[in-house]
């Protein structure tokens, strides 16, 4: 009965608490928030850390007034949460407060009544919390304070850069940059810069960590000869910092600070720091560094990414770290817009390759994840190319890239561009066209080329321009070896043995120098060899009475280079 | 020694120069033009284009915005004569010969239709595009300081570049172009015409300009000189008397051209008052 | 020749003609021009004695042609080259090698570039090796006094030591035909029409063996220049007092009189590398890309399929043309 009582006594308060926090009545909830510290004493240590706290980090009121009288408690809790190791219990809540602070403030009359006051309380608390969270309410209370208030302000923040504490030098440095934002040009410059500095070469690599973000705030209001002045210092220091996680924050955030800085320290500053970066030692900073390859080639002409960015991209590509690999894949696609079509294909389209081939899955998914989105269009415009050289290099890509993608998502996507290559005006595209189809051939095997490509170049074998013809010709010739007797007997000798009365001699020769090449892969097989009889010699017969010179000569070869391997051939058996 | 004075080299896609002394100085170099573009220039010039018409070359000079003078090839055309009396001027070596043949020959086809001087003479010597206190270029007794331009300088830009050219159908050839120099104390601009009609004669119309920075003139020289095709091509080096390749070098047909009857020097502000 | 010699023909990265090793191989037998095509292709100089075989064997087959070769489609027309040899490799690669595809070059073959030599000696070869592959008519280029002028004699001199080699090419210049008609249908030459020729017949009746004189008919098919404007029609003198233009009522009427569709000619730099005139009755081709290094202009050949249906075929400069020395500016103290 007496446990019994006691607990009820015990919770009493808590569900009165409760109540009242709720109750319509502002003053009831401030008179609630009054009494938290008593109600924290009552529950104990161990339930005020395992309860109250939570439960106010829940409970945020729409209260100015009740929000202030919170945060004044708040910082004196740490000792009702069980002392200085629970504090950071307490930063929770508090933190949410100066989330709020916005909407905290409504007017110059309460800043000055309420809000001042509780940020000077909480500033000179005994417990790091409440500096801590007293940095937080820094930036709103300067910004509606009065001139006076303001050096106080001013006088009061820089204290906290010289606290004993990290935790509060770490809150500093983390609202350093909002109050950058509220302050003067001329008071950044006296007051927000030194403290910058001295928090940018704080012991503790974890303050340094955070300054990075106020560098960029604080480049974002100086002009381009204050930035030189005061800023370029701790950049330099910050980009070689002995520190890891320095250099990953400013590698993470490389882009914003490039945006911050202006044109002409980029190029005599940030290429070489973003290139010292991307050759750290540490994978994560280079992760990091990759991740801002595009948005930081944004900034810079052409010239220069070719000369210092792309030798790093290209290490990076095959760093020993999956992660860094996996990184660059994700954003390397990024960069094909801004070096244009012949770097791109000189440059990019071989990394690209690289990372499909990656032994890594992550890194592959990850370069093939944006195929479809960059890479692919990427492909096909440049294979479309006004400049034929340009349309060239991309055919010399195709069967690698058919490699790695495998044959259905080559038949989707690629497998009409390839077919339409042979019908190019240009006749190098035409010629590496039909050496792609003979090297896809060897990629996907016999049956593929018998199923998909064959019949294609074949019925534009009577297309009536005669150059289609010519190039069924050329293409199936040229093919010839990486296909099986069988294919050329069902499908290419065909086709070629019906050009032979094609009206166009060159057509005709062609067709002569065709059967020169045809005739060794018939003869693999017994069943095709007898062809040689029944078909090639007749035709070639017919060639050899032709009209045209140079036909009547290269049926003449091809008759020739046949006797020659029959004899070859006669000789080998014995 | 003196000190170099304070410069700044330009080359940005078709065009570079120099910042020096409040001056810009741009050189345009662009392909011939395409035929879009011939059609709008032929609309403002009294001539048939040259073969080669480099009509968005030029060569500009501009002091801090008050005065901007430049030479460029539309404007010279201009300055072709275009009447009949110009079409008369110069006739190829063969012309007469020609013409009998041709009226034995054909009879019917005797007329030019629209002659002008096919030969792209011009006495263009560059457009004042904006006079200082709208005052022009006018006549000066004072010459081009040559002593000053024979100093051992450095040559801070230098930039040559062809306005037209026209082969005159393989009979010759008609040449305009300009080069320019700019030193620590000056600049020197020669915008220079250059004819050789095989056979007939050799023509070379010279513009000049000088400027020294710190003075507040820019001045301009014009000459023409002319001299027989037979005159020139008997300088020749006996030893070498057949190769006529030597009557292709601008320079050496220079040097053996008499000199001008008449310099006209003018001078034009460049400083406001 | 070895096999060494013809992996390494074949293997090389210029494409010509002749790159497959038998076909190569059958040529040493039946000519003995392979070794100097193979050098003429990487752009070295064959020998004087080669040169010496080269024109003997060129002066047989030129000698029988008439001075309206006859041709036929499929056919691709090239217009003034002028010794621009990378670009003519470069105009191979696009338009395939002869014989692949039949040519016929309109003339001005040499002077004014780099490699007039060269780019002659290969043309020339060509049509030794494939006669009925390649036609090649005369342009106003092609002649003593020009060439002297314009760059080819002094190449001669320069590359040989004497001026036999030119001597040599000029007597070839003389055989070559005046003009080329296709299937019938299409007028090829390389300046335009003369007053004093009506009907093909005129030409056929010519003596082209010499020198292009200064005037006459002859003379006309290589120089003249059509003329589009209201202020004329049919003729009018050149305002040079030599030569002639030629306005769409001239070319209506030879079209006419000869059951013709189309002129096709060279002899006038185009910056887009064609020009089609008079309601597309003529067209003017040019195949030399940044012509004289500097025009910045494109070049374009004209083809045309066995139905004479036209595709122009635009391509740019070279690399290795424009890697040529080009003049550098250097700072010059001139007055």
């Amino acid at each position: 009965m007496n446990t019994e009582m006691e607990n009820e006594d015990s919770l009493y308060p808590i569900a009165v608490l409760l109540d009242e926090l709720r109750a319509e009545d502002v003053n009831y909830r401030l008179n609630a928030i009054r009494r938290l510290s008593t109600i924290a004493l009552a529950l104990g240590v161990e339930r005020t850390r395992d309860e109250l706290v939570p439960f106010l980090e829940e409970s945020i009121d729409d209260e100015d007034e009740v929000l202030l009288a919170l945060a004044d408690e708040l910082g004196n809790f740490v000792e009702y949460a069980g002392g200085k190791e629970y504090a950071h219990l307490i930063l929770g809540p508090l933190e949410n407060l100066a989330a709020v602070e916005e909407t905290l403030v409504r007017d110059k009359q309460q800043i000055e009544t309420y809000y001042i006051p509780l940020v000077k309380r909480l500033s000179e608390g005994e417990w790091f919390t409440n500096r801590t969270s007293a940095c937080g309410l820094y930036a709103t209370a300067y910004k509606n304070a009065t001139v006076a208030t303001q050096i106080e302000l001013r006088t009061a923040f820089k204290r906290f850069c010289s606290d004993d504490t990290p935790m509060v030098r770490r809150a500093a440095a983390k609202n350093l940059a909002a109050m950058a934002k509220e302050i003067s040009k001329e008071h950044i410059i006296s007051d927000i810069i030194p403290t910058f500095i001295k928090l940018s070469q704080d012991e503790q690599d974890s303050v340094r960590v955070l300054t990075v973000e106020d560098l960029i705030s604080i480049a974002e209001t100086l002009s381009l000869d204050e930035i030189k002045t005061y800023l370029l210092t701790p950049l330099r220091s910050m980009v070689s910092d002995k520190s890891w996680r320095v250099r990953y924050m400013i590698a993470e955030n490389f882009v914003r600070i490039t945006k911050a800085v202006g044109e002409e320290i980029i190029r005599d500053e940030l290429v070489l720091a973003f290139v010292r970066l991307m050759k750290d030692n540490e994978a994560e900073v280079k992760t990091a560094a990759s991740s801002q390859v595009p948005g930081f080639a944004q900034y810079i002409d052409k010239q220069t990414i070719l000369i210092h960015i792309m030798p790093c991209v290209k290490e990076l590509v095959t760093d020993t770290s999956q992660h860094v690999r996996a990184s660059l894949a994700t954003q390397i696609s990024g960069l094909a817009p801004i070096l244009g079509k012949e770097a791109t294909t000189e440059h990019l389209l071989p990394l690209f390759l690289q990372l499909l081939k990656d032994e890594s899955p992550d890194v592959r998914l990850n370069i093939i994840s944006k195929l479809e989105q960059s890479l692919l269009p990427a492909i096909v415009e440049l294979a479309e190319d006004k400049q034929w050289r340009v349309r060239l290099a991309i055919i010399d890509y195709i069967p690698l890239l058919a490699s790695q993608l495998g044959v259905s998502f080559f038949d989707e996507k690629l497998g009409s561009l390839c077919m339409s290559w042979l019908r190019d005006h240009v006749y190098s595209i035409r010629e590496a066209a039909t050496m792609n189809l003979k090297k896809l051939t060897e990629v996907f095997g016999v049956d593929w080329a018998k199923n998909t490509i064959i019949p294609k170049v074949l019925s534009m074998g009577s297309h009536p321009n005669y150059l289609y013809r010519m190039t069924t010709i050329f293409a199936i010739t040229t093919m010839a070896p990486a296909v099986t007797p069988e294919v050329i007997r069902d499908y290419i000798l065909p086709t070629v043995n019906n050009l032979v009365t094609d009206p166009i001699p060159n057509i005709r020769f062609n067709v002569a120098k065709s059967y020169e090449v045809l005739i060794p892969v018939l003869k693999q097989s017994q069943e095709t060899g007898i062809l040689l009889d029944t078909q090639v010699k007749p035709a070639l017969d017919k060639l050899k009475e032709d009209m045209d010179a140079d036909v009547k000569y290269f049926a003449e070869r091809a008759f020739l280079a046949e006797s020659e391997r029959s004899l070859l051939d006669t000789y080998g058996k014995r | 020694m003196s000190i170099l004075p304070k410069y700044e080299l330009i080359k940005e896609g078709s065009q570079q120069g120099i910042r020096i002394q409040g001056w810009t100085i741009i050189s345009t170099k662009c392909p011939i033009l395409n035929s879009k573009e011939i059609d709008r220039v032929q609309r403002t010039v009294p001539v048939p284009l040259p073969e080669m018409f480099f009509g968005n070359n030029s060569l500009h000079f501009s002091k801090d915005h008050n005065f901007v003078f430049e030479f460029n090839p539309t404007d010279a055309l201009k300055c072709v004569d275009s009447t009949k009396e110009g079409g008369e001027g110069v006739k190829l070596a063969y012309s007469e010969e020609w013409k009998n043949m041709n009226l034995k020959n054909s009879g019917h086809v005797v007329d030019v239709v629209k002659p002008y001087d096919w030969t792209y003479t011009t006495t263009y010597s560059g457009t004042l595009l904006q006079p200082v206190d709208g005052q022009i270029f006018e006549p000066t007794s004072e010459r081009i300081d040559v002593e000053k331009l024979r100093a051992p300088e450095p040559i801070l830009f230098y930039d040559e570049n062809v306005l037209y050219e026209d082969e005159l159908a393989d009979n010759g050839t008609a040449i305009l172009f300009v080069k320019v120099r700019v030193m620590p104390s000056g600049f020197f601009a020669l915008h220079r015409f250059f004819l050789r009609v095989d056979g007939v004669l050799f023509r070379m119309n010279d513009t000049r300009v000088y400027h020294e920075f710190g003075s507040d003139k820019i001045t301009k020289e014009f000459t023409s000189r002319e001299q027989p095709y037979a005159k020139i091509r008997s300088l020749i080096p006996p030893h070498r008397r057949e190769d006529v390749s030597q009557l292709t070098d601008i320079e050496w047909v220079s040097s053996k051209l008499p000199p001008a009857d008449e310099i006209i020097i003018e001078k034009a502000r460049v400083i406001p008052l | 020749m070895g096999n060494s010699d013809l992996d390494r023909f074949v293997g090389s990265q210029h494409v010509l003609t002749l790159r497959v090793s038998s076909e190569l191989f059958e040529l040493i037998k039946r000519i003995n021009f392979c070794r100097q095509i193979e050098k003429i292709r990487n752009c070295e100089l064959i020998t004087e004695g080669e040169v010496r075989r080269l024109c003997a064997k060129a002066y047989e087959i030129l000698i029988e042609e008439s001075n309206v070769q006859r041709v036929d489609a499929p056919v691709t027309i090239c217009g003034d080259i002028h010794g621009q040899f990378y670009d003519l490799m470069e105009l191979f690669r696009v338009g395939d090698d002869c014989p692949k595809t039949n040519y016929l070059f309109l003339g001005d073959f040499v002077d004014r570039g780099y490699y007039s030599v060269e780019t002659f000696f290969l043309l020339l070869a060509l049509k030794v090796r494939y006669p009925d592959r390649i036609t090649l008519i005369r342009g106003n280029h092609e002649s003593r006094q020009i060439t002297q002028v314009y760059g080819f004699y002094d190449e001669c001199v320069r590359k040989y030591g004497t001026a036999d080699v030119w001597n040599l090419c000029c007597d070839i210049f003389d055989l070559i035909s005046l003009a080329a008609i296709i299937d019938d249908r299409i007028f090829c030459v390389h300046g335009g029409l003369s007053p004093t020729i009506q009907v093909l017949d005129q030409i056929k009746n010519l003596d082209r063996m010499q020198e292009v004189p200064h005037d006459g008919p002859m003379c006309d098919l290589l120089w003249s220049d059509p003329y589009d404007s209201s202020d004329m029609d049919g003729w009018s003198l050149s305002p040079r007092g030599a030569g002639f233009l030629f306005g769409g009522d001239a070319v209506a009427s030879f079209l006419h009189m000869n059951d013709l569709e189309l002129i096709a000619r060279a002899h006038q730099l185009v910056m887009e590398g064609y020009k089609l005139m008079f309601g597309e009755t003529l067209v003017t081709v040019w195949s030399a890309p940044n012509y004289c290094y500097r025009c910045g202009n494109v070049a374009a050949i004209l083809e045309l399929d066995d139905q004479l249906n036209q595709t122009y075929k635009i391509f740019d400069a070279a690399t290795e043309e424009n890697r040529v020395p080009v003049k550098t500016i250097l700072p010059d103290y001139f007055l």
